[in-house]
């Protein structure tokens, strides 16, 4: 493994905390090891409990260290919500090199130069976009190193978001015993693997329904142009599931997720299950149909609000149509459902990665594409995720107790960290 | 040369070493055969021989003395002497260093001296024989008369109880006592052996004489009057059954009677001829007889018993019978509207109604003989056994009947519910299809998935015909469930496969930037993941993962019993 390539994300949603760590590898990413853990102290989309995060956090970081047999360090942290802004930026720096060429110290500067504008004190900024750089005029530059010239300018998105908000997530990333390789804008992450050249050119929707909130990404001439959150989403349908059926939201989710249709006519009638009665030791029975029921209406709701939303960003039609993606999307019949209430082309995105196959792990899977291409695009470094100096055999990985961050054991004699020192003097010594 | 003459000389030593070691040893045996030669000499044949002047030599005595003499002479005066002059052979042949001649005149020698031995032993046993018998005759004789007169005495005793008898008795007492006279009349002549016979002889007839008057008394009585009066109460005993009903003419105990009456008489003639065993015979053969016939009126009395009994049980079993045909025959007419029967199943039935129209006719046949005394009551009682154990047969055959038409009802049920396993079953698999989110795995299985579909299907139609044919709805059943369990075998293995197989390339991952040849294979195995050749892509990302890490199949193997112990 490529450890200086490797990068952990962490996804943190109303209903799981996600891992994803994948490796990029002659520009292409591999999948390494992918953890999910139910959510605790997030309410639509929200932090309203730090301890609760930070256990959720680490219960996380466990399984997926468990998983690969070494310790994560750093992640880069996906975010969004309603308090995330997009505005427009603009810098001009003058090529700073004898020979004009441009390097990566220019393109950071005029990056910082960008950000130099009037900001409410009470938000920050999380990233810098670019959306091309202009070399002595010449624009619709994607990457300007390496190209001579005098004056370099900058055309990009600044995304801010609210100070608490971005401090509170980072808060609880730290005190789970995690450095921030960097803060990613999820629509961001999850529109570079989900959406197409053509779709972001053309225009689309990226829906993200996932368990406390759906986020809306809209996309146009190749770059996001908005984001809103409408505080509804699957865990709303299992909370429908447990009013209705009268049962725990545990059993709700099961059922919903294992019987779940949001088609009421293609729910079978004799497709049946049992669920105990919340309050008492009995159990009932029912249909799919019955569940159906109750699900379509909620995902058709959720439709209503996502065509409304569209048309207050000032989108009445969609050329790429609508791209879902999210734990919910998963549920038979949604997209049948919200086609005929977005009357628009919707489809489904998965995840095309050996090891992350599934709707709900498109924002991981984004968030390192898009940090890697993103840092390197702006010349700065991006942290690795993984710990290079503790790191075991994968068959000798003890079970870290639940909570807590325990220091590993050193192994006597050829310690890791000597083993490697070791065959870097060798492999000098070669040299 | 010089070897040559130690060589001789040697053998030349040799030579007379041996021959002085064999010369010993053919003179210590002649010493020895000597030696046992005068042994046998002075044998005390004589002495035994002279015992004998004690007895009277005359006839059988004298003859024996005589042949024993000759014999004896013969010994010593010939065979001993033959055997002194080959032991002086022997002893010339081995001063010549003859020694094979020697040795083979030696064995011969000792095998001379080994049967003039035997024979002296023989004779001097002969002789011990002779002197012993007449001793013998001496002390027998006495206790032999003792017995005569015992004999005598109980005859006198006896002679009342043994009837006509007597006189035959006494006619042996007469002859064992002329045995005496002859006795004394061997002993005189000497002939002592022919003497001890006679006196066995007369033993023996005394002690027949003695066996016949213990037997007689006791036998007579039997055979002259206990046993004719049993034989006369026995009759009485019958007759008195054969007033109460029953058919005891059917056992001919007349001729029994007769029969017996005959054989006591007979006993009794041979009693008085002594003929003991054989009267013995028929006195037995009557007794048992006697007893016999008392069992069988005993049973016959039981049997008349159980045979009424039997007749009124089953009177009312009979009595329902046209009943529960008729239920039967209204159950199959109302199974035959919702089921298709066979030619068969109307067939069973009707030989079901033959068979209670047969029991009825021959229980009447029972009844009719029961009353009319046809046949013993115990025969009786035999067949009624037999017709009651066809009426239960009869009435398994009913129930077995009713319950096949149960099962046709239970069946459709079952049939309806297996129906419904099989399209959960497929439904949790295609479920699991799409939760799994593995390429080409709906492809792959769309065949199959829809054979099991229409196979479910059709069985579902099977059971909607009225009536319902069970024979089609059965087979209907087996090719649903075959299919079904095919389809989902196939399933679950795929997705087992496929999964272990995208864990394996995801715990791959980690060696690809610094092992080239298992990133080779790792993308080998991406491909096939792709082509939904899941068992080829695990191979390939094992084989290529166990370059540098061994045994990952059978770690991946266990994190998935973990996670599917968890799961459940």
């Amino acid at each position: 493994m490529n450890y200086e390539q490797t990068y952990v994300t962490l996804d943190i949603g109303t209903s799981s905390v996600r891992i994803v760590i994948g490796e990029i590898s002659s520009g292409s990413m591999n999948i390494i090891g992918v953890s999910e853990v139910a959510s605790e102290g997030l309410k639509k989309g929200a932090i309203v409990d730090i301890d609760d995060t930070v256990q959720s956090i680490r219960r996380a970081v466990e399984k997926a260290e468990q998983m690969i047999g070494m310790e994560i360090k750093s992640v880069i942290v996906g975010i969004t919500g309603n308090h995330i802004q997009l505005q427009s930026c603009h810098g001009v720096v003058a090529v700073s090199s004898s020979d004009r060429e441009i390097g990566d110290e220019d393109v950071t500067r005029v990056i910082d130069a960008a950000q130099v504008m009037s900001i409410p004190p009470d938000r920050e900024i999380i990233d810098v976009i670019p959306r091309q750089f202009v070399v002595d005029g010449l624009e619709e530059i994607t990457d300007p190193r390496g190209m001579i010239g005098v004056r370099l300018e900058m055309e990009g998105t600044i995304i801010t978001g609210s100070k608490t908000i971005v401090h509170n997530l980072l808060r609880c990333v730290e005190k789970a015993g995690l450095q921030t390789a960097d803060v990613v804008l999820q629509p961001l992450a999850a529109g570079s693997i989900a959406l197409s050249k053509d779709e972001r050119g053309l225009g689309v929707a990226l829906v993200d329904i996932g368990g406390g909130a759906t986020t809306i990404s809209l996309f146009e001439n190749g770059f996001l142009q908005s984001v809103k959150q409408i505080p509804i989403g699957g865990s709303h349908i299992t909370n429908d599931i447990s009013i209705g059926l009268r049962t725990s939201t545990d059993e709700a989710e099961k059922v919903k997720v294992e019987f779940g249709n949001a088609l009421v006519e293609d729910a079978s009638d004799e497709e049946l299950f049992e669920v105990s009665e919340i309050g008492s030791d009995q159990r009932q029975e029912f249909s799919q149909w019955q569940l159906a029921n109750i699900i379509e209406a909620r995902v058709a709701e959720i439709g209503t609000l996502i065509r409304q939303e569209l048309s207050r960003m000032g989108w009445k039609s969609l050329p790429g149509g609508c791209v879902l993606t999210g734990g919910t999307a998963n549920i038979p019949g949604v997209l049948e459902v919200l086609k005929d209430e977005l009357d628009e082309n919707v489809r489904i995105s998965v995840p095309d990665y050996i090891g992350a196959r599934e709707p709900q792990f498109t924002n991981g899977v984004g968030l390192i594409s898009f940090a890697y291409r993103n840092a390197k695009i702006q010349g700065k470094p991006l942290d690795a995720g993984l710990d290079q100096e503790r790191r075991e055999a994968p068959a000798e990985k003890e079970m870290q107790p639940a909570g807590g961050r325990t220091k590993p054991k050193e192994k006597s004699g050829d310690s890791p960290g000597l083993k490697q020192k070791m065959s870097k003097m060798f492999k000098s010594f070669l040299e | 040369m010089s070897y040559l003459i130690y060589g001789f000389i040697i053998l030349v030593a040799a030579v007379v070493i041996y021959g002085t070691w064999a010369r010993k040893n053919i003179y210590r045996d002649v010493d020895r055969l000597g030696i046992r030669k005068v042994e046998l000499m002075n044998r005390p044949v004589n002495e035994e021989l002279s015992k004998m002047k004690g007895l009277r030599l005359s006839g059988e005595t004298e003859e024996r003395f005589d042949e024993w003499r000759s014999e004896w002479d013969q010994l010593v005066t010939v065979q001993l002497p033959d055997i002194e002059e080959k032991l002086f052979d022997i002893e010339e042949y081995a001063n010549k260093y003859r020694f094979g001649r020697a040795r083979k005149e030696a064995d011969e020698a000792s095998a001379d001296l080994d049967r003039i031995e035997e024979h002296i032993d023989q004779l001097i046993e002969e002789v011990h024989h002779l002197i012993h018998s007449e001793e013998q005759n001496r002390h027998d004789i006495e206790r032999i008369r003792e017995f005569y007169e015992e004999t005598r005495k109980k005859l006198w005793v006896q002679k009342g109880t043994i009837g006509e008898a007597a006189p035959k008795i006494e006619a042996g007492l007469d002859e064992a006592f002329e045995g005496f006279a002859e006795f004394e009349e061997q002993t005189e002549e000497g002939n002592y052996f022919q003497a001890g016979e006679t006196l066995m002889q007369v033993r023996e007839k005394l002690e027949e004489l003695h066996y016949c008057m213990d037997e007689i008394p006791a036998r007579l009585l039997l055979a002259a009057k206990d046993l004719p009066k049993q034989i006369q109460e026995l009759e009485a005993g019958i007759e008195e059954m054969s007033r109460a009903g029953y058919p005891v003419e059917k056992y001919e105990f007349h001729m029994l009677m007769q029969s017996l009456r005959e054989r006591c008489a007979n006993a009794e003639q041979q009693l008085y001829r002594l003929e003991i065993d054989e009267a013995k015979e028929e006195i037995y053969f009557v007794e048992e007889s006697i007893a016999a016939a008392y069992d069988d009126l005993e049973a016959e009395a039981h049997a008349k018993i159980a045979a009424e009994q039997l007749i009124d049980e089953n009177k009312h079993h009979l009595r329902d019978l046209p009943l529960k045909m008729e239920e039967l025959k209204s159950e199959w007419r109302n199974v035959k509207e919702s089921y298709r029967l066979t030619e068969e199943d109307e067939k069973e039935l009707d030989e079901l109604d033959a068979r209670r129209r047969k029991l009825a006719t021959s229980f009447a046949v029972l009844q009719e003989s029961a009353e009319n005394r046809q046949q013993t009551f115990v025969e009786l009682e035999r067949l009624l056994h037999e017709w009651a154990g066809e009426l239960e047969a009869f009435n398994t055959a009913m129930e077995e009947q009713k319950d096949k038409f149960a099962h046709l009802r239970s069946d459709e049920l079952a049939a309806a519910s297996e129906v419904e396993e099989n399209r959960k079953a497929l439904r949790r698999l295609k479920n699991r299809l799409r939760r799994s989110m593995l390429p080409k795995t709906s492809e792959l299985l769309a065949e199959e998935l829809q054979d099991a579909e229409e196979a479910v299907t059709r069985a579902q139609e099977s059971l909607k015909e009225v009536p319902l044919d069970m024979t089609t709805v059965r087979r209907s059943m087996e090719e649903a469930g075959t299919a079904v369990r095919h389809v989902t075998k196939k399933g679950n293995q795929l997705l087992d496969t496929g999964e272990m197989a995208e864990r394996a390339i995801q715990y791959g991952n980690r060696y690809r930037t610094r092992h080239d040849d298992v990133n080779i294979m790792l993308l080998q195995a991406e491909d096939r993941f792709r082509q939904g050749w899941y068992e080829e892509s695990l191979e390939l990302a094992v084989e290529g993962i166990e370059k540098v890490d061994r045994n990952v199949l059978e770690r991946l193997e266990k994190e998935s019993a973990e996670k599917n112990s968890v799961n459940e």
